[in-house]
């Protein structure tokens, strides 16, 4: 499987290009060419197992992601029937992809509404952010990534890197994902007075060491700025 | 304090690192991410008064104060729009800033609202501007990219495209042609600048990107 991005940061499109017989798990709906020796298959997402736990799971997986992230229900499986079949695939969000390589030890968390696309031997584990996370808008799941193989993830806006050795804050909207010995709890910033009323109430802490990915802008805050000029 | 600006010009970010007991002013929402030994104070920065007229300015009555209780702390801000930022060094000069385009400021930078007259108010593009001063910097931020321009005598720019100008500019709001041309070109109020200074603007607004995506929310509400 080789990928290419082009049209980074902002409007970027991944060509995958297959070798006979492999193929690639893609976020539905976000595929926008395809070249022919093609076959899709619609599935929710993990159920590529094939067995009854696995099928259950990846449902209950597909109809949160649905419905609390904001994803869509079903992935598509795209399998080269011949050598070198091509599909291209971009995200609705304007925003950058990151070609994650997870090499066996890897181990990435991505936010649920931030995966596009991966091999299909990238195994997903969903993690529940823990009830304060529901109320927060944005991501109550997580997908605990690991196994070999490509994975592709999306953002609202350019993607920043950003190195934990220690203790660091993070507004719940910017995160896109992260990887290495972190552990996070929601924790105020401040005291009360700046809980309440900093509009910074929604921190992650993160301990440890490690990274985290996040996407410079925040749909929220996108919507608040731009609903005001909507005449009636 | 060292800071840069990254990912220009479409989804630009300021990432501040500060030294023991340097601090950054920011706008309310602007907080992306910060290292654990930053403290976040809130505060209704100027007092209550200056805070309401803030607040008619359509920026946030609170503005958050981070403070670095170690060396080489950590900020990362954000504005909510998708586009370019400015650093503009203020030395005790002045700089009038469009409502919503304040991202952040260090030193001794106010910034205040101040009223842009009852035309552009009731235009509903609501000149309201924000009167930074004072020494240290000032980041902005915009819809599209930034465009500087050096006013030598006059300049018109369209009050959404609008997003800071020097004080030793005087401006007047004021339609763009006459009565007929207001009401049959889309082109609304524009700023008349005149005298020698610097005006920033964007090369997009906001009201017109609502009116390109409203007929597809209507759309969305039928079905």
């Amino acid at each position: 499987m080789q990928i290419e991005l082009e049209g980074r940061p902002s409007y970027p499109m991944a060509t995958v290009k297959l070798a006979k017989g492999e193929s690639i798990v893609v976020e539905g709906s976000s595929m926008l060419a395809m070249g022919p020796g093609l076959g899709v298959e619609t599935t929710f997402n993990g159920a590529q197992g094939g067995g009854l736990v696995e099928w259950l799971t990846a449902a209950f997986v597909g109809l949160v992601r649905k419905f609390v992230a904001g994803e869509t229900l079903f992935v598509n499986i795209f399998k080269a029937r011949t050598e070198g079949a091509t599909v291209m695939i971009a995200p609705a969000l304007v925003g950058d992809i990151l070609d994650i390589e997870l090499d066996g030890t890897r181990k990435v968390t991505v936010q649920a509404g931030s995966f596009l696309a991966s091999a299909p031997t990238v195994k997903q584990r969903l993690i529940w952010g823990g009830i304060a996370m529901l109320f927060s808008g944005e991501g109550a799941f997580f997908l605990e990534c690991s196994g070999k193989g490509h994975l592709l993830i999306n953002s609202y806006g350019a993607i920043e890197e950003v190195p934990i050795d220690g203790e660091y804050f993070i507004d719940d909207g910017h995160v896109v994902a992260w990887e290495g010995k972190l552990s996070y709890t929601r924790k105020s910033a401040g005291g009360l007075k700046a809980t309440l009323l900093s509009g910074e109430g929604r921190l992650l802490r993160f301990k440890g060491q490690g990274k985290v990915w996040i996407q410079t802008r925040n749909l929220s805050s996108f919507i608040q700025w731009i609903t005001p000029f909507f005449r009636g | 304090m060292m800071h840069e600006i990254k990912n220009k010009p479409d989804y630009a970010s300021l990432h501040v690192t500060l030294q023991q007991g340097e601090a950054v002013v920011a706008e309310s929402g602007a907080l992306m991410g910060m290292s654990g030994g930053v403290k976040m104070e809130t505060s209704m920065k100027g007092g209550l008064f200056a805070a309401a007229k803030r607040a008619l300015g359509g920026e946030s009555v609170f503005l958050n104060t981070y403070t670095a209780s170690a060396d080489g702390q950590r900020c990362d801000f954000a504005p909510p729009t998708p586009g370019d930022m400015l650093h503009i060094p203020m030395s005790g000069n002045t700089v009038m800033v469009q409502r919503g385009s304040y991202v952040a400021s260090s030193g001794t930078v106010t910034a205040d609202a101040k009223w842009g007259g009852a035309k552009s108010f009731f235009a509903g593009e609501g000149l309201f501007m924000l009167k930074c001063t004072g020494q240290g910097d000032l980041w902005i931020g915009s819809y599209g990219a930034i465009a500087e321009h050096r006013v030598e005598g006059t300049y018109i720019v369209d009050t959404t495209h609008v997003v800071g100008f020097d004080d030793s500019l005087t401006y007047t709001v004021r339609k763009v042609g006459g009565m007929k041309s207001f009401f049959l070109s889309a082109e609304g109020l524009v700023v008349e600048f005149s005298g020698h200074g610097r005006v920033w603007f964007q090369t997009r607004s906001a009201p017109s990107l609502a009116g390109f995506l409203n007929p597809f929310r209507i759309l969305v509400q039928k079905n």
